[in-house]
């Protein structure tokens, strides 16, 4: 990758291997209500809230697709950059991976409002991808704070690959 | 000293480009995010269930469907916005009414459960105006028919007023029924009863002592009618 520029050994140490133990967390929660709304099978759901009511809900698709496809299909995008960006210390996959996280997080905070004032029911695999997807966009934000200088092209070290 | 001030700046300014570029870059990143979030919530804003509840082929008296004699009662709890309730209602329900309702095996009997808020107790409450004149069953069919997403004004009063219209209701006297909150407490007893009865969600139906949650495959519904009609009366 032409103009690839090496990440610091604090964001390649911390910010990575975290934000990558937080998107398989989200994949596995993601791909499971997945599965489950093409199986057509009830959700293994906790006393707490109303999972079925707010993953049935029209709401949880978008026109045919469900949400928790996007889901999936954002975590695995994230995983894959931030796995590159780690093998490779690549700045410019780690602020790609940053981009998703920010418009994940965006369409979570919708989705948790949607969930408190208009369909008054909570899911808790849903709360927990929000936080999941929340704590990634923190880790992914500080590693690319961390990472500023080679993000924005002014660090020391440009290199082809490896670090 | 001044011919290496003047390489400094040769090198600095493609650095200085660089940072631009990259910046930009940034900024362009973040709109595409902020893009993309806004078309995912107005696709949305689009999206819903253009499903119709087929034509009945049997006749309710009250909130009952069928026969008020037929052996086998299925009770079926649900919520006028839920979206799973309007699938069993087009996708599950017919075939029940036709096995079974039409040949005077089963009735089925439906339930006020309103959990999706507002509109979902004001659909229930119109429902029962509705109850009141004799067609319960067509209002029901008319709400099934317009539900839209939860809580987005597809029941506000406007609308149920508009679908009593629609059915062929005594207008003044449903307006009048719906704004007196007659049956709001009967719907709340209701609500409690099947609390207590273990009900948490919509659909739930009961046939016989077997519950079911959701829309299950018709051949679970077959089987639990027929084990309630092969139980002695």
């Amino acid at each position: 990758m032409s103009g690839q520029t090496a990440l610091p050994g604090r964001a390649v140490r911390v910010a990575l291997p975290l934000a990558a133990a937080l998107s398989l967390a989200g994949t596995g929660i993601a791909t499971y209500l997945t599965v489950v709304h093409y199986a057509h099978q009830p959700i293994a759901c906790s006393a707490i809230g109303n999972c079925e009511l707010v993953n049935s809900s029209e709401y949880a698709k978008v026109g045919a697709v469900p949400v928790a496809l996007l889901g999936v299909v954002a975590y695995v995008s994230m995983l894959a950059l931030i796995a590159g960006a780690w093998l490779r210390r690549d700045a410019m996959l780690l602020l790609a991976a940053w981009g998703i996280a920010l418009g994940s997080s965006a369409f979570s905070i919708y989705l948790t409002y949607i969930e408190l004032r208009v369909l008054y029911a909570i899911c808790v695999y849903c709360v927990a991808s929000a936080s999941i997807v929340t704590a990634l966009f923190a880790v992914l934000s500080a590693g690319v704070w961390g990472a500023r200088d080679e993000v924005l092209g002014g660090g020391a070290a440009t290199t082809g690959g490896g670090g | 000293m001044s011919g290496s001030r003047k390489q400094g700046q040769r090198s600095a300014a493609p650095a200085r480009g660089a940072r631009r570029g990259r910046r930009a870059a940034i900024a362009a990143m973040v709109i595409v995010a902020a893009a993309v979030v806004a078309s995912l919530i107005a696709l949305q804003a689009f999206s819903g269930s253009s499903a119709k509840v087929p034509p009945r082929v049997v006749t309710g008296e009250g909130r009952v469907l069928g026969d008020a004699k037929a052996p086998v009662t299925i009770i079926e709890y649900a919520d006028f916005q839920c979206p799973v309730c309007k699938r069993a209602e087009t996708d599950l329900l017919p075939s029940v009414e036709k096995d079974y309702v039409q040949t005077g095996k089963a009735k089925i009997e439906f339930r006020m459960f309103p959990i999706i808020g507002r509109e979902s107790w004001d659909a229930a409450q119109a429902a029962e105006a509705a109850r009141d004149q004799g067609k319960f069953w067509q209002y029901h069919d008319a709400l099934f028919n317009a539900q839209g997403r939860e809580n987005s004004g597809a029941f506000s009063y406007d609308e149920l007023v508009a679908l009593a219209k629609q059915v062929g209701l005594d207008v003044p006297k449903f307006e009048q029924t719906l704004s007196s909150n007659v049956h709001l407490a009967e719907i709340q007893r209701e609500v409690d009863a099947a609390s207590k009865e273990g009900v948490n969600s919509t659909p739930t139906f009961f046939i016989g002592t077997k519950m079911i949650v959701g829309v299950q495959p018709y051949s679970e519904f077959r089987a639990a009618i027929d084990a309630a009609l092969a139980k002695p009366q």
